[in-house]
Parts: structure tokens; sequence; C-alpha cells
């Protein structure tokens, strides 16, 4: 069955919130993030399912019979319609539409490669770092054979924070290094707004007692919004299109919507051919690694790793609707890190490179990658 | 380690007699007589292997000086004398190892011989006494400086070479045991670096200051478990970051493994009992081993680590399993082993200083360039002035292992193999049996512990434990909490684990809680004539909490408030009466409920250690001999390059640190009512009432360079102790550090205040050109402020807060602030204008107010004052690139001067 990409933008009517797995309570502060690929997969699942008609009541007890397994539970109730049930879907992403001075050319942003590195001078230069084939005397790898990620600048370096702007991403994938007008920081992209609250006593219609709290919401700047993609049977896309096209549908907490867009073509990803001395896989969205060693694809599907930046990782749960209870926490690695091949490392699926290696993850979104090439 | 390595270590250390300086003809013959009389079996052999070329070679700090000859032919101007007569001006001169400035030691009664003085003596007599070279050595290196002291503080900064007097005699012994012992093997030695984290993933996650100061303890134990390997297989000084001389877990380490004299005494005062409770210690450390076993050593100190976390965990988790039992589902703890055991992530990296077993300049200078940076090589100067001396015909033969510079390229290559190995981090285990539980309400990443399934039973599991009877010691779980093992180990470490551990009664630990350091003006001020003393009351009625101080008297009377599950329980009946008058009272006003929290965080330190930012050469030598290298054609030129960075100038950083972290930082917090929560490395971390806030970072910032003492005969650079016995040397003028305060409610979460704090650091403060303090104002009604305060303009800030805090008003500061965007625009003249305008118009009160505070002798010249502070902040401003909204900022800071002094919302 062949698939088609949609390309979706995510207007925001407000700002978003997107929260922690952490519980919240009075007194304390809900810390938000941007939004994470089950955030989005769940959204556009739910609207989809519901525009086709599934009764959320009965998919409870789909659920319990399929032991939990979303798109099989849904794909019991969708009838004719069981297409939507195995949705793929991808992101999201920041996306700057150009419109406005200050913000980056049009195209989607993504966080920054983990092997990028910015230089502490005014200008703040930034540098790749690169496996070194001969490693200095004291190396020691985490792995067998493992080379150290290296660069040979003088001075103070930090860690590249931000996103990388499509050109940036192109000349970054081409083995380049990005200019450094090609990272984005935060501020530019969005802001967090503290709000403080109190809670409601609905009988007596007033404030509760010691009921303040706080919450960080997401506020995008003009001109910014979100992008992501779906993967749908090609036979059933314009039906999709239509279901997607201006819908509005609530997106993360505390019931903040986004307005859905459908492109008139996805977004191209750059995937540029050329040489390098080896093949480097970029993650750009969080990849969720089940194996021995949770900071890479299992090794058994993905030989080859000569090195990795791995910038850190973000503990990932939900919950289980058929058990009432929260998922077990996963700890995802974070998009921006970099799995460098001595070779080419592995084929595209679609646009990407999909490393999670399970099911749930790929159709969710996470360990998304793009294929590049480096140089020492 | 055998005894013979301990006691070559002991020689190597004594190689130089600590008076060297005063007497360079005898020191050979008067280091014997120091080794013999510490009771080592030493003659002449021993010294000269002692003083091997190796050792030589790495300890000295190899900047190229002049032959002077031997008699009949010595120069005497190629040569300094410490105590030449014949020119005063230069006679005991030393320099500052970071910022060259020279200082002159004054004439001592000590200058006779030490080693019949009553303190060096009484030293000797009990490490002779001693029952091992190891012990004796460890002796020697942890009291000896003291000792100096105390006979004159400032023989401990006699210089180890009278010509290049930048690095003490004490730092040079230091570093000479340590290089014989990583040396010994032949092999060359290494470079070790350590680190332990996540940090801010463990400490930040905290309810209260008790947990922030059980998390930074923890963190400092482990850090200190993970060094002992080294300390016992190469000794103390092998650590080159950070000081372990005078820590308190270092002293408690010396004291158990070396029961009786003279360690007995570390630890006895109570002050030294109360430094032992504070994390003192960064997460990381760099250490100088044998190349030959780096990998043994980096095993050892990750299973010592291990090993210690593991301790504190068990002793938790066994005194919880035993409160607990019979009251709660035995199966509470599943999950409780993958927790711990996957929380931490250790890291090592090490660096050969003989790189593929050769380390002669060029090959040296090839391999740095290879793995670092072409030019990489940072010591021209040093060549220039070798060529120069060589020209002259006044050079010494060249050593050639371990060239000045090689130091800094080997930290710097360090700091790249680490870099390098954190390339990918940490990844904790997903969760396994038990990872359908809820979320840690204090460590969201993890899950709470507590019976899995039905939300009913982790409700009642919960409600159990938080049952007061189930306490341990006075430390419990709030009822709104659910902790997973991680967070319960901190919470529970110290009445566990540590109390027991460490010798003190679960209820020593005095950690005030946020609202009583918000209140704790009040205190004194509120209640004259009977202040009331949270530490009396607790300690006469079992109880404390500064909630009491914001809650209606009269709730103390009603059960429990079961809608504000966070609630302490209410004050023992037997001082309800007191306090409440007090609260009440209608003479004083109410407790403030706003705090401080600051982050204080030395600049640059990558810089520093690689050599940047070091003195230039004319700054490192003794005038003399400045003079007469300058004398030489190519000599002035050669002189302008920097020294580069030696062991020993590494080994004064470190020491500056210590004795920062040490003695000055808990000094200073507590004379501003403050309570420090850490201060190791060039991090600090402290709470405080908002009116002591900017008063106590301006010490501490000026205390890091040495400028803080008040003391007229201490240069810049330098500290007098706290008893006055010590002088300490200091990162110096050159040095800065930044720092973020986050001013919030105390019932804001604390880890939102944490996050400020350090946001307000980094973003706000080293974001900004550095050197300065950024603030952070969270109020409760959710208006938030950011602003950015120079140092330079620190001390007229805490002027303002004085001003407000004795009455001004602060209306027209409100009135400029509608006015802020076009007066931004305007120049500067007319925000000048406007300024002293509203100012003017202020009632007399205030105008004197402000006035008295600014140091101004008419109140009518208030407003001319703060204009004239205005100009200053601007161009303190345009010096950053910033001045193009100097006057928003200005008047934002007039604002939260006055939010700092009232420390409430209402005005």
């Amino acid at each position: 069955m062949t698939k088609t990409r949609l390309g979706l933008r995510l207007q925001p009517l407000d700002v978003l919130f997107f929260r922690d797995g952490r519980p919240f309570e009075a007194g304390m502060r809900a810390s938000g993030g941007l939004p994470r690929p089950q955030t989005l997969a769940g959204a556009l699942r739910s609207h989809l399912w519901r525009e086709l008609g599934i009764d959320f009541g009965e998919m409870r007890n789909a659920l319990k019979k399929s032991d939990g397994d979303v798109p099989a539970a849904a794909e019991s109730l969708l009838g004719e319609n069981a297409w939507a049930a195995g949705i793929r879907t991808a992101g999201p992403w920041l996306w700057s539409d150009g419109s406005k001075k200050g913000i980056p050319p049009e195209g989607p942003l993504v966080p920054a490669p983990a092997d990028l590195l910015s230089l502490k001078n005014e200008e703040k230069s930034l540098i790749r770092a690169a496996p070194r084939k001969k490693s200095p005397d004291g190396w020691a790898p985490a792995s067998a054979g493992m080379l150290p990620l290296w660069h040979g600048e003088q001075g103070s370096i930090e860690a590249a924070n931000g996103f990388l702007t499509s050109q940036g991403l192109e000349t970054y994938l081409a083995g380049g290094t990005p200019d450094s007008k090609d990272l984005i920081g935060e501020e530019a992209l969005y802001t967090w707004e503290d709000r403080t609250g109190v809670g409601i006593d609905a009988d007596r219609r007033r404030a509760e007692d010691h009921m303040l709290y706080s919450v960080r919401f997401l506020r995008l700047r003009e001109g910014v919004s979100l992008y992501a993609e779906i993967e749908i049977p090609s036979e059933r896309s314009d039906e999709a299109r239509s279901l997607l096209n201006r819908a509005i549908l609530p997106f993360g907490g505390e019931g903040r919507r986004v307005e859905l867009v459908v492109e008139d073509e996805p977004f191209a990803w750059p995937s540029p051919g050329g040489a390098g001395d080896g093949a480097l896989a970029l993650l750009v969205t969080p990849g969720i690694f089940l194996g021995e060693e949770r900071w890479r694809p299992d090794a058994r599907e993905l030989p080859g790793i000569v090195s990795a930046a791995v910038p850190g990782s973000e503990a990932i749960s939900g919950w289980d609707m058929a058990r009432k209870r929260p998922k077990p926490t996963r700890h995802a690695v974070r998009a921006g890190s970099v799995y460098f091949f001595e070779k080419d490392c592995c084929q595209n699926q679609g646009a990407f490179v999909r490393l999670c290696g399970h099911e749930e993850s790929d159709a969710l979104g996470y360990g998304l990658a793009l294929k590049g090439v480096w140089k020492s | 380690m055998g005894s013979t390595e301990w006691r070559k270590m002991a020689i190597a250390f004594l190689h130089d007699p600590p008076d060297k300086a005063l007497d360079i003809r005898s020191h050979e013959r008067r280091a014997l007589e120091w080794i013999q009389a510490t009771g080592f079996d030493a003659n002449e052999t021993d010294l000269t292997q002692a003083k091997n070329e190796d050792i030589k070679a790495s300890t000295e700090d190899r900047l190229p000086l002049p032959d002077a000859g031997k008699k009949p032919n010595f120069k005497l101007e190629r040569s300094v004398s410490f105590t030449d007569e014949a020119a005063p001006n230069e006679r005991l001169l030393v320099r500052h190892p970071l910022s060259g400035q020279c200082r002159t030691l004054d004439d001592a009664d000590g200058y006779g011989d030490w080693l019949e003085s009553e303190p060096v003596d009484g030293l000797l007599s009990m490490v002779r006494e001693l029952d091992s070279d190891e012990a004796r050595l460890m002796a020697l290196w942890r009291f000896l400086p003291e000792r100096l002291a105390e006979i004159d503080p400032q023989l401990e900064h006699l210089p180890a070479d009278t010509r290049t007097p930048d690095h003490t005699i004490c730092n040079h012994l230091d570093l000479s045991a340590a290089f014989q012992m990583a040396l010994a093997d032949g092999r060359g030695g290494a470079l070790l670096a350590f680190s332990l984290g996540p940090v801010q993933g463990f400490i930040a996650q905290a309810k209260s200051l008790r947990d922030l100061w059980s998390g930074s303890y923890i963190l400092s134990w482990l850090a200190f478990a993970a060094m002992k390997p080294i300390l016992e297989r190469c000794g103390p000084a092998a650590l080159v970051f950070p000081g372990l001389r005078a820590n308190p877990l270092c002293d408690r380490w010396l004291k158990q493994r070396y029961p009786g004299p003279p360690f007995d005494d570390l630890l006895s005062g109570d002050d030294e009992r109360k430094a032992l409770l504070q994390g003192a210690l960064p997460n990381t450390f760099v250490a100088l081993v044998p190349a030959g076993e780096v990998e043994d050593l980096n095993a050892a100190c990750k299973e010592s680590c291990r090993k210690a976390w593991r301790e504190i965990a068990r002793a938790v988790h066994g005194e919880l399993h035993a409160a607990w039992q019979g009251k709660v589902d035995l199966e509470w703890d599943t999950g409780w082993e993958e927790q711990i055991e996957g929380f931490w992530d250790l890291r090592a990296a090490s660096a050969p200083l003989r790189p593929g077993g050769q380390s002669s300049k060029k090959r040296l200078q090839g391999y740095f360039g290879e793995f670092l940076w072409g030019e990489c090589w940072p010591s021209k100067a040093t060549d220039d002035l070798q060529a120069t001396l060589k020209k002259a015909g006044q050079a010494y033969r060249e050593r050639d292992d371990m060239p000045p510079g090689s130091w800094a390229m080997h930290n710097e290559l360090l700091g790249r193999l680490m870099a390098a190995t954190k390339a990918i981090r940490h990844v904790p285990p997903h969760s396994g049996a038990g990872g359908d539980r809820p979320k840690c309400t204090m460590m969201g990443s993890l899950e709470q512990m507590g019976p899995g399934g039905a939300q009913k039973q982790q409700a009642d599991f919960w409600k159990i434990v938080a049952n007061e009877e189930n306490s341990i010691r006075g430390t419990h779980v709030r009822r709104s909490e659910r902790l997973s093992a991680v967070a319960l180990v901190k919470r529970f470490a110290w009445s566990c684990f540590f109390a027991k551990e460490l010798g003190f009664e679960a209820t020593e630990l005095r950690y005030s809680d946020t609202a009583t350091v918000a209140a704790r003006k009040w205190f004194k001020e509120a209640v004259k004539e009977a202040p009331i003393d949270p530490d009396e009351i607790r300690e006469k009625h079992g109880d404390w909490s500064g909630q009491w101080l914001f809650q209606d008297p009269r709730s103390w009377d009603r059960e429990a408030d079961a809608d504000d599950p966070d609630r302490d329980p209410p004050p023992p009946k037997t001082v309800r009466k007191t306090l409440a008058s007090a609260i009440l009272s209608k003479d004083t006003e109410r407790p403030r409920p706003y705090y401080a929290v600051f982050a204080l965080d030395g600049d640059e330190m990558g810089k520093w250690l690689r050599g940047d930012k070091a003195p230039t050469l004319r700054e490192t030598y003794h005038p003399k001999m400045v003079r007469h290298l300058e004398s030489l054609e190519g000599g002035r030129a050669a002189m302008e390059g920097r020294r580069p960075l030696s062991p020993a100038q590494h080994a004064a950083m470190t020491a500056a640190l210590g004795h920062f972290a040490r003695e000055l930082v808990p000094r200073i917090v507590d004379r501003h009512q403050g309570e420090l929560v850490y201060a190791g490395g060039d991090d600090a971390l402290a709470v405080l009432p908002t009116d002591e806030a900017i008063g106590c970072l301006r010490e501490l910032r000026a205390a890091y360079s040495g400028r803080g003492a008040g003391d007229e005969r201490m240069p810049e650079g330098w500290e007098l102790a706290g008893d006055g016995r010590r002088i300490l040397t200091m990162m110096g003028d050159r040095a800065s550090a930044s720092a973020g305060l986050a001013v919030a409610h105390f019932k804001t979460d604390l880890r939102e205040v944490l996050d400020a704090a350090r946001a307000a650091e980094k973003l706000l403060a080293k974001e900004h050109g550095r050197d300065a303090l950024g603030i952070k104002v969270l109020k409760r009604s959710g208006e938030r402020m950011d602003l950015l305060c120079p140092w330079g303009f620190a001390e007229t800030f805490e002027q303002l807060v004085g001003a407000f805090a004795c009455g001004a008003s602060d209306r027209w500061a409100y009135r400029l602030r509608q006015e802020e965007e076009t007066l931004n625009a305007l120049p500067v003249d007319a925000a000048r204008s406007a300024l002293k305008r509203a100012v003017d118009h202020g009632d007399q009160e205030s105008r004197k107010a402000i006035a008295d505070a600014l140091g101004i002798e008419k109140s009518k010249e208030a407003g001319d004052g703060v204009a004239k502070r205005f100009e200053r902040f601007r161009e303190l401003l345009d010096e950053r690139g910033l001045g193009q909204d100097a006057f928003s900022r200005f008047v934002k800071l007039v604002q939260a001067a006055s939010f700092l002094a009232r420390g409430r919302d209402d005005r």
C-alpha cells in the first residue's frame, strides 16, 4: 500500500501547555516544555477517529480487549475506515513562516545537532566536532571501538543551543558547518509565560483556600507555528486532507487549541548526497531505545556506529487508558542526538530513517532521523 | 602503597625546608634537619633522590632563569636574596600568583629557628610518635602550613623561589610529594578527572531547604567517597582540584583513619563540627596519579562512590521499612533497587603526562598541536626568554621533559577527553517493576514508591506514611507528597544515616525553612522585649515551623486542614500564646514572606585553567630579576608574554577557591542572617532575608577577589581568615564572579526559585558581560522582573535598599516607570533631569532617607545624587553595550530595591 505524506501546520490560537509527568498540585509550578511526538499523535488520532465516528466510550472496552494496543482497539471500531488506525505521525517541529523581520526564513526548525558547538566569542561562531580516528592517549571509549568526538578549535566552547534553520540543516547534513545565523535561539521563537491561578470551589463559587498554583505556558512568537506530518494510505489522502484542513483541535493541556492547515506539499527534507568520511543519522525527534545500551539504536539492528553525540534524555510516560494508570517511564534520548557511522548507515523509510526499531514508537513518531555525512 | 613509598613522599614533601627563602645557601642542610626532626631516617642520598630531575622538572615552574654561577664567580645581579637589607623596597617581596600584585611581607618575629618554635616542635614531636610513615606524611601535609601560620601568618606565604616569588613554598612542597608518587612507577604520571552527575537533576529537585541541603550534602559526600581511593593510594597532595587540606570531610577521614594525636583535635570545636555539615566539595575532581594505575584507580573511584550511595540508601530503606512495617503493604518498595542503582552517572577521563611514553618538548609540541590546535603551545614568551639567556651565555641547561606550558596543555587535553567521554550522556534505565505508578512529586521522572494498582490504595499508603507517628526522628513525608526511592533517600538521609555517621543528634541539624529565613528580621526587630528564637522554641518544645508566622493563630486550635496538605501541624500549645501575641501585635509589622536565593559562580574558569588570564612574565619575576632580564637583548619584549600555567599556579587557584568556599562564604552568609546550602569549588548557593541579599553578595564578590577584609594591611588578592591568624590567598583582582538572585514568596515552589536563581546567573549576568549580578523577582501575583546590576553599581543598589528600609517612598520610581519609553529615547541629560525632579518632588522624609543612604550631606541634593548614580549606571551598561535602555533598567532596579527592603507585596 503506497503512503502519502501530508504536511500540517499547527497554528496556536492561544498559549499552549505541555507539562512534564510530575503530579501537579497547589503551591507548585507546572513546568511546561515543547510538545512531544506522542502529544501530536494523540491529538491527530483523536481528531481523525472522532471525525470518523469512533465512540470513545466504546474505545475503553476495545482497549481492554486489545490489551492496551491503541491502534488495534481503534481498528476494531473503525470498520471501513480502519486505515485511520495505523496512521503514522511525525513532529511536531517549530516552523517559521519567514514573514517577519528577526525570525528565520520559511521552513521547519530542528533542535541543534549535539556535535555542533559554539565558540564563546562575539560572533558565536559554530564549529563541528567529528569522530577522530587517531585517538589521544588516555581515551577510554564507552563501547569498544568507539572513537572520540573531537574538535581542534582554541578557546572556550559550549554546546550550540537552539534550533537549526532548513538552510543550516541542509549544510549540516552535507557535512558542512552551518553559519551562526542559521542557529536560532529559543528567545527568537517562543517565550514562556508564567501564569498564576487559583483553584475555584465550584459549589461555593469562590476561590479555594491554599489552592494558588502557577503554570508555565508556551507562547510562540508571531510568525512562528508548529509543523508536523502524517502518513496516510494514498487512496485515502484526499479524505484525510478534508478531515484535517482548517480543523480546530485541542493540543496539549489546559484546553488550549490549534488550527490545522494542510500544506499543498509536505516540506522537502534535505537528503544530501555527496561524499564524506562516513554517514550520520541526526535524530529530529526524541528516540526511545529499548536495548541494553539505551543511548543508541539496537546494535544488532543498526551496527557500525563509531561515535555519537547524545546530549541527554527526557522521561516519557503517558496514561494507559486500558489499565487506568500511568505508562511506565521510558527515557528517550533527545532530539539533536547524532550517530556517526563509518560507512552508510541505514535506509530511509519515507522522508526519515526510523531508529527506534519498535512499532509503537515508530507510529508515534519517536526516533525519526535524517541522514547525512560527516567529514573529519 | 608500601611504607617505602610513603617515606619517599614525605621526604619529597620536605626536600626544601619551609624557610628556604630566608637562606638559600644552607637550605639543603636545613631540609635534612627537618626530615630528621619528623622521625624519618634519611641521609643526603635520600634527599638527593627526592630532588631527582623528574620531580624538579615537574614541580619547578620552569621559567627561564639566569645561571648565577658558583663561587668565586657568583653573579649577585642574577640572584635575589629574599632578605636583602640593601634593597629595603624589594625585601621580603612576594607576588600574587594570579594577578601578579606585589606584596611585601612584614619583618616577622618568627624568622628564627622554626624547628624550635612551639607550634612546629609540638607538631613534629607528635609526628615522630606516629606508627606509620603514611600517618606521618598525612600529619605533615595537614598541619604544617597552619603551624607555620601560628608562628606568624606570613610564613606560609614565603616563596618557593625568590626569583619568581609567585608561588609559595607550601604549594611547591605539596606538588613535590604528589609528583614523587605519580612518577614513582617510571611510566610518567597522568591526570585523572572524575565527574559525578546529575547535579542539578539531583540537588535542585527539592521541596524544602532541608531537601536542598540534603541533596547538596549527599553530592559532596559521594564526591569525597570517590576521592578516597586516590587519597589512600597516592596521598592527599595528589588532589589537584579541589584542595582537601582543612576540608571537613577529609579531616573526618583523617581522624578516623589515624586515631590519636595530632588528628584527634580535628573537628573538635563547635564551629568545626558545624562546618562538617556544609556541603563543600564539587562534583568533579582532578588528581595526579601514576600512569600505570589509571584504570585501576578509575574503577576504584567509581566503586567507592557507588558503595557510599548504596550505604546511604540502604540505611534509609532499612529504617523506613522498620518504621512502616505492619502499617503498609510490604511491597511498597518495588523498584527501589532499580532507581537507586540507575540514578548516578559516573565518568572519568585521563591524560598521561608522557603521551606515547615521550615527553621531549618537541614531541609534546607536536602531540598537543595534533590534538588541540595548531599553534597551541603557550610558551613562546618563555622560549624567547630562554633564547635571550642563551645568547647572553647565562642559560642553564634547558630541561626538556616538562617545559613551561605543558601543564596547561595537559589540563586542556584532559578537559577535552572528559568532554568526549560525556558526549554520550547518561540515559537512565527504563522503568521496570512498579513502573506503572504515578510519578514522584519531587523528582518527576521517577515513579513514586508505594503500592501499584488502584489510586485509592496509593493514597491510603501515603496517608499512613505521612502520619506524624511514622516520622523518623523529626523527619517526615508531607501529606501532599508521593516520593520515589531517590527522593526518600534525599529526605531521610540525615535522620537515617548522616546524623549517626557524623556523630550528631538528629535534632542538631537546624535548617531553617524559607518562611523562617524570610521573617528573620522580624524575630529581632518586632518583639524587642522578648525576641522569638526559633532554635530555642524547637529545643524547648520540640518543634518549629516558619509557616506559623503567616497563619491566623485562631486556626491553630482547629483540626488539621484537609484542604492544605502541606500545612505543618500547629505550634505546641505551650508557645501558642507567645507567638500569637507577637504575630497579632499592633505595634509591629507582620513578618515578611519574601526571601532571596542566590547562586554565585566564578567567571571564565576555563580561561584561567588554560593560562589565558595569567599575569605577564614581567608580573611574575621579582623586580630585580625583571630588571636583569630586561637588560638583555630581546628580554623586554619577551617579558610582555603571559606566564604559562604551572602546577603551582593551578594549586594556588585551587587553594584560593577553597579559602573562598570554606572560610569566607560561611562567615559572610552567616553575618547576613542567611542559610548557606552549598559552597565548594567556585560555586555557592544560599538563602537570605531580602534586605540582606545585596550587602551579602557585594561582600562575597569582594572576598572572591580578595578585597573584602577591610584590613588596610592586606593588599588586593589576599584576605585575613576569621580568626585573624591566617592570611588567605584569593583569586585576585583579575578574577571575577557572577551571581544570580531570585526573590520569591516562601510558598513559591522552591524548584522554581532555584531555577530562577540559576537563570539569573547564566542568562542575565553571564550572558551580559559577566562580573555582574542578575536578579529575578517572582511576585506571588505572577508579576516577574528581570534585572541586571553590574557589581560596580551594587553599592548604590544596596544603599537604595537601605533608603527604602528607612522609610523613603518609591512613588517617584513608579511615576517614572510610566514614562520610561520616552525617557529611554531622550538624551541622558533629559533622563537625569527627570530623575532629579522626581526625587526632589518627594517628601522631606524620603529625600532625607535617600540622601543619608547615598552619603549625601543635604537632603535637597538627594535628587541630584540619584541622577548622578543613574549616570554611572548608564556608563556601566554602555561598557556592556546595553546603554540604550539604561533608564528603564535603572528605574526597575529602584523598584526592586524598594521591594527587597519591604520583603512583602503591600506598600
